[in-house]
């Protein structure tokens, strides 16, 4: 489930977070950071990256919080703007020039991944597994499986078409499913596990 | 076949997906933001609980001035620094009994107990009355030139000339306390 999924802020703590109160947007921030940091985290994967990006997801709640009209719930909204913050990270010069981001399937085995858990020897567990993914990848598995974005709605967060979104999806769960396979043991081991031994799976 | 598995495999790693543990920010990035915030002025303070940091800073700051007062057995009443400018003359002020009658030691304890009321008082505000800040500057200049006198003599300084720098010092410090509370105390009034 989306951390941000079942966030609610009281209207009274909205108002005086519009006015510019330290304490209001306090409340906020204990209430969305976790969602925001976590999503971060999943979309830029280095934890320092993370953090300026919750940092800049804040700061741009606290200029704009004037002009948020309550049309989506204030969660969706703080989300949107974080998703932005990322996208605008991973798009930066810095990460395109390290091949990070924004250039299409250069990372993409032809397999599905099998030999990067080959070359590891490892089974991966799911968390590695999806931040061993390219950038895009994992922003569109993760804004897809978790955040419940529609292959259009990434598509235009990513500036890119629909049906780039779908293969992107595609080519990450075959990606995902290779890498938790991979390495010792059966084949499908590490995906049961994955995907049945956690809480409530 | 191989579609509806794979389909539901991926329904599978979805939901695996979404079970995943969340992450707790990194302690003081709150702090951070805020700070950030708070310089390019996106957020304010609370009023009201500046004002009662400010009165309960004022009330410490005054318990402190009324023991060190208490201490020195000087007036805390009587025309208010604030409103009259502190009468300086080229005899310097007239000595209370008391500090008439102390010793060298005992000048130099209640100097030093005023200094630290001095620097226990809250910051001069930005904006004051130009007789006000006459006042101090003339307090403070004043003070000056006393240490100057008694760290700099020109000559050997008796223990009566010595007495009466020390009584001064006293006296211009005392003022000089009075007035920062005074002016402190309308400021956040």
């Amino acid at each position: 489930m989306s951390g941000f999924a079942g966030i609610s802020v009281d209207e009274a703590v909205i108002r005086r977070a519009r006015r510019g109160d330290a304490g209001a947007h306090e409340s906020l921030y204990r209430a969305l950071a976790p969602a925001v940091y976590t999503l971060a985290l999943r979309l830029v994967k280095a934890p320092a990256a993370a953090e300026d990006m919750l940092q800049e997801t804040f700061i741009e709640v606290m200029r704009s919080l004037p002009r948020y009209r309550g049309d989506a719930s204030l969660a969706t909204w703080v989300r949107r703007i974080a998703v932005s913050k990322c996208l605008m990270h991973l798009r930066s010069a810095w990460n395109r020039r390290a091949g990070e981001f924004g250039d299409g399937d250069s990372h993409e085995p032809v397999d599905g991944g099998a030999p990067v858990a080959d070359s590891v020897g490892l089974r991966m567990d799911l968390e590695a597994a999806l931040a061993s993914l390219p950038a895009e990848s994992r922003v569109v598995v993760w804004l897809h499986d978790v955040e419940g974005y529609t292959h259009r709605e990434i598509g235009m967060a990513m500036q890119k078409t629909e049906s780039y979104s779908k293969s992107q999806l595609s080519r990450a769960h075959r990606r995902l499913r290779g890498l938790l396979d991979g390495g010792a043991g059966e084949p499908g081991d590490a995906m049961s596990r994955a995907t049945g031994a956690l809480p409530g799976g | 076949m191989y579609e509806e598995k794979s389909t539901q495999t991926d329904r599978d790693l979805a939901e695996a997906l979404r079970r995943l543990p969340q992450h707790e920010p990194p302690r003081g990035a709150w702090r951070e933001t805020r700070r950030r915030a708070e310089r390019e002025g996106l957020v304010r303070r609370p009023r009201r609980r500046r004002v009662r940091r400010d009165l309960e800073w004022l009330a410490a700051g005054a318990v402190a001035a009324t023991v060190v007062f208490a201490l020195l057995d000087l007036p805390l009443s009587g025309t208010s620094p604030a409103e009259e400018p502190v009468p300086v003359d080229e005899t310097g002020f007239a000595a209370t009994p008391a500090e008439n009658d102390a010793s060298l030691g005992s000048l130099m304890a209640r100097s030093r107990l005023l200094e630290e009321a001095l620097r226990a008082a809250p910051e001069t505000p930005r904006v004051m009355r130009a007789s006000t800040a006459s006042t101090i500057a003339t307090l403070e200049d004043r003070i000056a030139m006393i240490d100057q006198q008694l760290s700099f003599p020109e000559r050997p300084l008796s223990e009566a000339e010595a007495r009466a720098l020390w009584r001064e010092r006293v006296q211009l410090m005392n003022s000089l306390v009075q007035l920062r509370y005074a002016q402190a105390r309308r400021v956040v009034l």
